[in-house]
């Protein structure tokens, strides 16, 4: 380090004493250099600028300098040596010493990485060569979101992807999409696989993913039509000496956000002001006022909350633990000569929830060897095991185990205790909802269950390089998954206690007790053959790839049920069981695959490819489909006319174009084809103690459907600039779903034939977007610094419908579907809310279909749109996007996502800040996160809050004051709430620091004394900072569920070092 | 480079000996039975007669639409409160829907068995084995269209598969609606061409000559007084030009005397009898419907298995609160109202009210009536068996555990002179009981009851797991009385007491307790003694008073759903203290007065329905 500084210094002639200390070193050093020594001069440009701070190196040797400001060196050297010029940002270069003495050179950017190589479906193509949308990210960048899940690291990171993490349950992965298109197929080292497997790959053993987003994907034939997701695990190089590297993290999860629920005193507030809003017809509509039964002696006891009796209970911190922690840590070695290369790697992951006893554990390896039996053959294997464990309390309900914890915090009521007199040793019985009593949420109480996946993977394969070109691959892969599923659930008492006495008396005994355990085994077989052919003939690059693939699946099921004799022990008897279930399902699919590559002097590039796909799911005879895809590329920078002059500004332009047919399937079930009848179908007691299992005449045979075709079309152009410092990448894609079965309206057979015709391959819709990325890439002095970012708009629109038939012009207007953009959510209009009592009496419009005797100052008044003077569903109109998941309105990502990626290096310290965001999107807010009091159960803090109330709560000829929600009532079905309208939908937008990293490398000094060649300290703050627009309501921009009541995102802290030996 | 190749054709040798097959992609189902597999052999053949049996509609009852049962005046919803609002205590009115049924798939697959059976050929499908199916068959048609023409009218009779040819054409399937009693002609017909031919003799879980019997006795029945009501004076007539509704009141006498005929049939042929297995009236009542062994009253039924995997979860949905075995996970859905109790008479006095109830108003003058008991179950003392039989009420126990049915307290205030009221959360304790009434807690009872008919007693029958295996009764002899009672009254035969009569006897009237029969007399017996066997909306409808009783806000005693709600006396020192007083009171959770429209008593058609016809099938009265 020190030596280098004083190189600048001298050659730029600042600092004459230095420059003479530095003269003498040198000459000292020429001292030991043995004979044969040559000195070689020379300058480092890129384009026309000299490049200073290049090391310059010679291979294999400790010799070494840096070229200065101007961009020269000088160097002594042996002769026929090989000088390495390698630089941050750049290619590394290496030019062999000859007979001449001056060795200028050029470097190349490394930010375009024209020359890196991605996976491509059945392949690999150097980056500069591609002309599909293909994105791809490396290990470097999936390895800086400490996330558990594959699919949470890459989110942000390419144009493209479409996210939502709906759920930040313990081991839960991330929607993603492919430009919004629907659930991509996954392909892991070749073979397709789930999204499970995908998303619980270790992420230390991914090499690279690539996203492959158009016609590209017609290489994946009948399953790709939302694109295809390709990941490639690391291997052992060959030349790379063998290292060991470890590589571990300690994370501390907390909330983004979560609901307040009221305390006790703002909830019986809350309950009282109910009684006074009471509507009653019996005292002529709300706005007389009921009579309020708490007294306010018991309402102030309640907000001091010192009495025995009238104490708050915080159910939220009972519930959720702070800085729960998950733990990581990996070990692989990997190394590999000519003759054989591996990679090694053990991994373990731990995850606690922030609900306690909610864990998530998961162990990985992932063996990869390569061999060469003789020149030109190599055989290996890829082999790797997971044990994937989700370890939880039982369910106290038959609801979901994770989502109890969650309700729970807003079911209970704050007036209650969760124990006893408050004595641990007794869960309080003397609840409204015992099943939702926190302190069952354990596994000593309620029982267990626990959710474990088994699974090893194999893949074996042959390399054979033939003459004239020619290469051969064939590929054996098998795996099998196993997933148990044990519940264990108790009986177990719930106490009551009585003060006179002491005593705890058992209140119920909650008979729970049940043992439920399933087995779920996948066997996969993919076999695949694969010939490759390529060939460089002047400036011509020909090659072609033809490949067949075989592949079954069997997945089959157990599942027993029983109700056993104690508490105590796990075991099973027949005469406990109370139900079996089993299933058996066997799949297959077969293909032949074809690619043709040209290329002329990497200048015009052309690519045919087309996969011939069957699939079993059709009927005999109508299996298999033809998918073809075409691109092409012209790289209009390499052309003579253009100038140089503009290669100075813009230096690489390359214009691509793309289409492709995928195939969906799409609306129909295996079998589907066949009479007979289906077994078992419900069953009867048909004589005494004799239940027998019913057989169900099947309908129709459906043999008339197919596949759902897609169209991906695709055009796009990438840009460099200075010198490839600053890069752009844009795509204008649309997809065409043609084919979507749909019934033929026009022919009808009456119902009473018991039978409905086959739907046919009959509409369409088309999904189009933008998207792009813009990468800068540079360097101040010695920071290093990268800025990127990336957005995607994709929306859906519905195209053809078979031969709509509307009633009348309302109901085409409310429900023609055909040639509009789809997931429109209709409700109303909210217009502002009544300010008074003397509004309601002379409001002319009949608001809630009641002459308006419902109303109270605060609710919701809606827009008449058709002026009928009354509010009904044909005042609806389009108020919303795609909504959340997993509720009543639509299950949408969001139709613009967006990413800026940020790092900034300097010497061993970098910093890198991850930003992702959305918008486009709509929350709709049901049940608990609006209505007070829904199901009797406990509300939000603001929604008890920020209300309309009567100044004063015993006086019902009191003023009104205005709060933001309406008035407080025990109405679940209130029109303010079930009627959908605008008021409580949110369209979200938001902006998210996904990850700040920073990063130490420790210096090479410090390292040799270690021996260790490499390492790093970091610390990762995961989702830290969010601007949105869902603060408010305590909600997380990316939830799904319409209450709000589920595990919500996480925000991480993450403290990790990696080591390399 | 010969070595290279001969490695490269050994491994596609190898591996593709592994995938070498006629089609790659065949794959074998394995819930999916072929048509040769199944009418070769009588056992699968049985197998899609259980799929049917299973499929067959029930309107309300304990294993399906049970919900449905709250929804008249014999119980309301007191299940969870967010379904309480919408759909079951504040129903403005029955949508024209509300009972449609429509199943020609049940039909098709039924006529697709017929083909079968006809066409199969093989050694243990014999002629006889082949007609007894045919038969049973046949008797599943009869019950389907049964099912149909008593919600919706006339509906095509279609005796045969429609086969659609792909062609375009659909005119020649197109059928119009029937005349309503073209389709009881048509059950009638049936059964008497399959009776003697159906077998199964001595099972109740399978339709014998005396369940085909069964069914024409309540089909000709229902005929008969459709025939004779929809054209009383003083009601407006429903029908459509073509008949497709609306049987003329000519022929009521011929559907009530093969009613008649059918019904003395099934009880002159001795192999059936009332249940009187248990000296406890009231239990016997109970177990009538319940008890599997030596029962000889069932005709047919649908029977559970817990030992099979054949359960349901009515006793999980149905209990109250002290009496559950599964914690508060358990449910208490459906409760009778006071409507139904009161229509119980008492033995020594015809009228069923209640004696000596408040109006529950908390004034002087609300209390005044109050007959202070000395036992919560005093007030139903000498009630007909069958209130015990059907309903838990205050102060009744079931399988050995006494139910904990109390409001609150009265306590006297000196100074006002009447006695004032408290009530508290039942599950949090208090005065008021366990088992409430409660006035707004879910799953607690809001009328002071709960249901026993059908209860099962057995241990773990109330948890989610265990489930009960009660079955559901279609036919008994018990209605077959009441249907020979009612035809023959109808027909002015004097037979008509003495059936009725036997039926009061044995829940505990004294013989002869009955000495004038008058048609309203009739409608009450069926009430008691049917109540929850899914008789009461089609008995109303038939006997067109549907629309009287439940009038809506016009007819508020009937439309009304009462609730009873038991109080303690604190008065220390004085007389009354601890006794029980009792107020009669709209049931709080209940909202709406039930109104039943004209365009009730058939449901409306779908428009599919109707469209899909080319429009000859035409929409019902009022629609």
């Amino acid at each position: 380090m020190k030596s280098f500084k004083l190189t600048r210094k001298y050659f730029s002639g600042y600092n004459l004493q230095k420059s003479i200390y530095f003269s003498i070193l040198l000459l000292l050093l020429c001292t030991f250099v043995s004979a044969q020594q040559v000195i070689i001069t020379g300058k480092v440009v890129v384009g026309d600028s000299a490049l200073a701070d290049v090391t310059v190196s010679v291979r294999n040797s400790t010799i070494a300098t840096k070229t200065n400001e101007t961009g020269f060196y000088s160097i002594q050297v042996p002769s026929n040596s090989t000088l390495v010029f390698t630089s941050v940002g750049f290619v590394t270069k290496e030019v062999r010493v000859g007979s001449s003495s001056v060795i200028n050179t050029e470097l190349e950017f490394q930010s375009l990485q024209l020359n890196d190589v991605i996976v491509v479906g059945y392949g690999t193509q150097r980056k500069g060569n591609i002309t599909g949308s293909v994105s791809s990210i490396k290990s470097d960048e999936i390895m800086r979101t400490p996330a558990s899940t594959t699919s949470s690291a890459i989110v942000g990171r390419v144009a493209g992807i479409t996210a939502r993490q709906a759920t930040g349950r313990p081991g839960q992965g991330t929607s993603i999409q492919i430009r919004n298109l629907g659930t991509p197929l996954y392909v892991i080292d070749g073979v397709p696989q789930s999204e499970g497997q995908f998303n619980n790959v270790s992420s230390e053993d991914i090499e690279s993913i690539s996203i492959l987003k158009d016609g590209s994907a017609a290489l994946y034939g009948v399953r790709a039509s939302n694109g295809v997701v390709l990941v490639t695990t690391r291997k052992g190089k060959s030349g790379d000496k063998g290292k060991l590297s470890v590589n571990t993290y300690y994370q501390l999860q907390n909330l983004t956000r979560y609901l307040s629920a009221s305390d006790a005193y703002t909830h019986m507030r809350a309950s009282a002001e109910a009684q006074q809003n009471t509507n009653t017809l019996a005292n002529g509509g709300g706005i007389n006022g009921g009579l309020v039964t708490i007294t306010p002696a018991e309402l102030e006891k309640w907000r001091l909350g010192t009495d025995s009796g009238y104490r708050s209970t915080n159910y939220r911190d009972y519930i959720l633990q702070k800085n729960a922690p998950q733990k990581y840590i990996n070990i692989n070695a990997s190394g590999g000569n000519d003759r054989m290369n591996y990679y090694v790697s053990l991994g373990a992951l731990s995850q606690e929830g922030i609900v306690n006893q909610f864990d998530f554990k998961r162990y990985n390896f992932q063996t990869n060897v390569e061999g060469t039996i003789i020149k030109g053959v190599k055989f290996g294997a890829q082999l790797n095991g997971r044990v994937e464990g989700r370890y939880n309390p039982a369910s106290t309900t038959n609801a979901d185990a994770y989502d109890n914890p969650f309700l729970a915090i807003l079911t209970t009521w704050p007036m209650e205790r969760i124990y006893a007199n408050d004595n641990p040793n007794y869960i309080n019985g003397a609840v409204h909802r015992p099943d939702r009593n926190p302190a069952n949420f354990d596994r000593n109480v309620v029982g267990t269950q626990d959710n474990v996946w088994n699974n090893f993977g194999s893949i074996f394969y042959t390399t054979i390089e033939l003459p004239f070109g020619f290469s051969a691959k064939a590929t054996y892969s098998y795996n099998y998954k196993q997933n148990k599923n044990e519940v264990f659930r108790k009986n177990f008492d719930i106490y009551t206690y009585d003060k006179t006495t002491g005593e705890y008396k058992v209140k119920t005994t909650q008979a729970l007790l049940r043992r439920n355990k399933s087995r779920q085994e996948i066997k996969e077989n993919f076999t695949a053959f694969q010939l490759n052919y390529n060939k460089r003939i002047g400036k011509h690059t020909i090659s072609a790839t033809g490949a067949y693939e075989y592949a079954t699946e069997i997945d089959e099921f157990v599942a027993i049920t029983s109700s056993p004799a104690n508490n105590y022990l796990p075991v099973i008897r027949t005469q406990d069981v109370t139900a079996i279930d089993n299933s058996y399902i066997e799949t297959k699919r077969g293909s032949v695959i074809g690619r043709f590559n040209y290329d002329y002097r990497r200048r015009y590039l052309f690519e045919v490819l087309g996969r011939y796909d069957g699939n079993y799911i059709y009927p005999p005879g109508k299996r298999w489909g033809l998918f073809p895809g075409v691109t092409g590329g012209w790289v209009l920078s390499e052309e003579k006319f253009y100038g140089d002059k503009l290669k100075g500004i813009m230096n690489y332009v390359k214009l691509r174009a793309s289409w492709g047919r995928t195939g969906n399937v799409v609306g129909v079930s295996p079998f589907d084809y066949l009479i007979g009848g289906n077994f078992p179908s419900g069953n009867y007691v048909m004589a005494d103690g004799s239940v027998i299992n019913g057989v169900g005449i099947r309908s129709l045979p459906i043999t008339n459907i197919t596949w759902v075709k897609s169209t991906i079309k695709n055009i796009g152009i990438q840009l460099g600039f200075f010198n490839h410092k600053l890069t752009a990448e844009f795509d204008a894609f649309s997809r065409d779903l043609t084919g979507i079965p749909a019934p033929k309206v026009d022919v009808v057979v009456p119902v009473e034939v018991g039978y409905t015709l086959p739907n046919e391959n009959l509409d369409s819709d088309r999904t189009l977007g933008i998207e792009g990325t813009i990468t800068y890439t540079n360097r101040i002095g010695e920071v290093n610094y990268s800025v990127s970012g990336n957005a995607t708009l994709a929306r859906r629109k519905n195209l053809e419908r078979y031969k709509p038939r509307f009633g009348n012009s309302w109901d085409q207007y409310r429900n023609q579907s055909d040639h509009r953009w789809a997931d429109i959510n209709w409700g109303y209009e909210v217009t502002g809310q009544f300010q008074s009592v003397e509004e309601i009496k002379n409001y002319t419009i009949n608001n809630d279909g009641q002459g308006n005797t419902t109303q109270l100052p605060g609710d919701l008044k809606f827009r008449d749109v058709n002026g009928d003077g009354v509010i009904t569903n044909l005042d609806e109109r389009p108020i919303g996007y795609g909504g959340n998941n997993g509720g009543t309105f639509g299950g949408n990502n969001p139709y613009m996502s967006f990413g800026l990626n940020m790092s900034f290096s300097y010497k061993g310290f970098g910093i890198n800040l991850d930003w992702t965001g959305a918008t486009l999107q709509s929350y709709y807010r049901i049940f608990e996160s609006v209505v007070p009091f829904q199901a009797t159960h406990n509300g939000p803090e603001y929604l008890f809050n920020d209300r309309w109330h009567r100044e004063d709560l015993y006086d019902n000829n009191s003023a009104w004051l205005p709060g933001k929600y309406p008035a407080i009532r025990r109405i679940n079905n209130h029109i303010n709430y079930t009627r959908r309208s605008d008021f409580w939908i949110k369209n979200i937008s938001y902006l998210r620091l996904r990850n700040l990293e920073l990063v130490y490398n420790l210096p090479k000094s410090i390292l040799s004394r270690v021996h260790l060649s490499g390492a790093k300290v970091y610390v990762t703050g995961t989702n830290i900072l969010t601007f949105d627009n869902m603060k408010d309501i305590e909600l997380d921009p990316e939830i799904g569920q319409n209450n709000g009541l589920v595990y919500p995102i996480m925000k991480l802290y993450t403290f990790g070092i990696n080591l390399t030996l | 480079m010969k070595k290279i190749f001969k490695i490269f054709i050994l491994i596609t040798v190898s591996v593709s000996s592994f995938s070498c097959k006629k089609d790659i992609l065949d794959t074998e189902p394995t819930t999916i039975l072929s048509d040769e597999q199944i009418w070769k052999d009588p056992k699968l053949v049985t197998s899609v007669l259980a799929n049917m049996y299973n499929r067959l509609p029930r309107y309300s009852s304990n294993i399906s639409g049970t919900e449905n049962y709250a929804i008249f005046d014999d119980a309301m919803w007191s299940g969870l409160t967010n379904q309480d609002l919408e759909i079951r205590n504040n129903l403005p009115e029955y949508a024209y829907d509300r009972w449609r049924y429509w199943d020609y798939v049940l039909i098709r697959d039924i006529h697709v068995a017929l083909d079968q059976i006809k066409a199969a050929n093989s050694p243990t499908m014999t002629t006889g084995v082949k007609a007894q199916f045919d038969a049973e068959f046949r008797f599943l048609r009869a019950l389907v269209y049964f099912e149909l023409v008593k919600r919706m009218g006339g509906v095509p009779l279609v005796t045969t598969q429609l086969i659609y040819d792909f062609k375009g054409d659909v005119t020649p399937l197109q059928k119009a609606r029937s005349k309503e009693e073209e389709i009881y002609d048509f059950i009638a017909s049936e059964a008497d061409a399959i009776k003697d031919v159906i077998g199964n003799t001595g099972n109740a879980r399978r339709a014998n000559k005396y369940a085909v019997l069964a069914l024409k006795s309540r089909a000709m029945l229902y005929a008969g007084s459709l025939a004779k009501y929809n054209n009383t004076p003083g009601f407006t007539n429903i029908a459509t030009t073509g008949r497709e509704v609306g049987i003329p009141a000519s022929r009521a006498q011929g559907y009530y005397q093969k009613s008649l005929a059918a019904s003395n049939e099934i009880i002159s042929s001795g192999v059936y009898e009332l249940y009187k297995g248990n000296a406890n009236l009231g239990e016997n009542f109970w177990e009538a419907l319940t008890k599997k062994s030596g029962n000889k009253e069932v005709i047919l039924v649908n029977d559970y298995n817990k030992a099979q995997d054949r359960r349901h979860s009515f006793t999980f949905l149905n209990t109250a609160p002290s009496l559950r075995e599964e914690g508060t996970t358990s449910q208490s859905e459906i409760v009778p109202s006071l409507n139904l109790v009161e229509s119980f008479e008492y033995t020594d006095d015809p009228a069923g009210a209640l004696k000596g109830v408040g109006t529950g108003s908390n004034t002087a003058a609300g209390q005044a009536n109050w007959i202070f008991y000395d036992k919560l179950e005093d007030i139903f003392a000498k009630k007909d068996a069958r209130l015990y039989g059907t309903v838990m009420y205050p102060g009744s126990s079931f399988a050995n555990k006494s139910l904990q049915i109390l409001a609150g307290t009265y306590t006297w205030n000196a100074t006002t002179k009447k006695y004032d009221r408290q009530e508290s959360n039942p599950s949090a304790g208090g005065v008021t009981g366990q088992d409430g009434p409660s006035r707004n807690q879910q799953n607690i009872s809001n009328t002071g009851f709960y249901i026993r008919k059908y209860m099962d007693a057995a241990p773990g029958a109330s948890t989610s797991t265990n489930g009960s295996d009660v079955w559901w009764v279609m036919f008994r002899l018990g209605e077959i009385y009441l249907n020979a009672a009612e035809a023959a009254f109808e027909l002015g035969l004097p037979e008509a007491l003495t059936d009725i009569n036997k039926l009061r006897e044995r829940a505990g009237f004294p013989a002869n307790s009955i000495t004038t029969l008058t048609i309203d007399r009739i409608q009450n017996e069926r009430r008691v003694e049917l109540a929850f066997e899914d008789h009461r909306l089609w008995d109303v409808i038939r006997w067109r008073i549907a629309d009287k009783i439940w009038g809506g806000a016009s007819t508020p005693t009937t439309a009304n759903v009462y609730a009873l709600y038991p109080y303690r006396i604190v008065h220390p020192g004085h007389p009354n203290n601890g006794k029980y007083v009792f107020d009669k009171i709209v049931a709080p959770r209940f909202l709406t007065p039930r109104f039943f429209r004209q365009g009730n008593y058939y449901a409306s058609i779908s428009a599919t329905v109707m469209n899909n016809s080319g429009n000859l099938i035409i929409p019902n009265p009022f629609h």
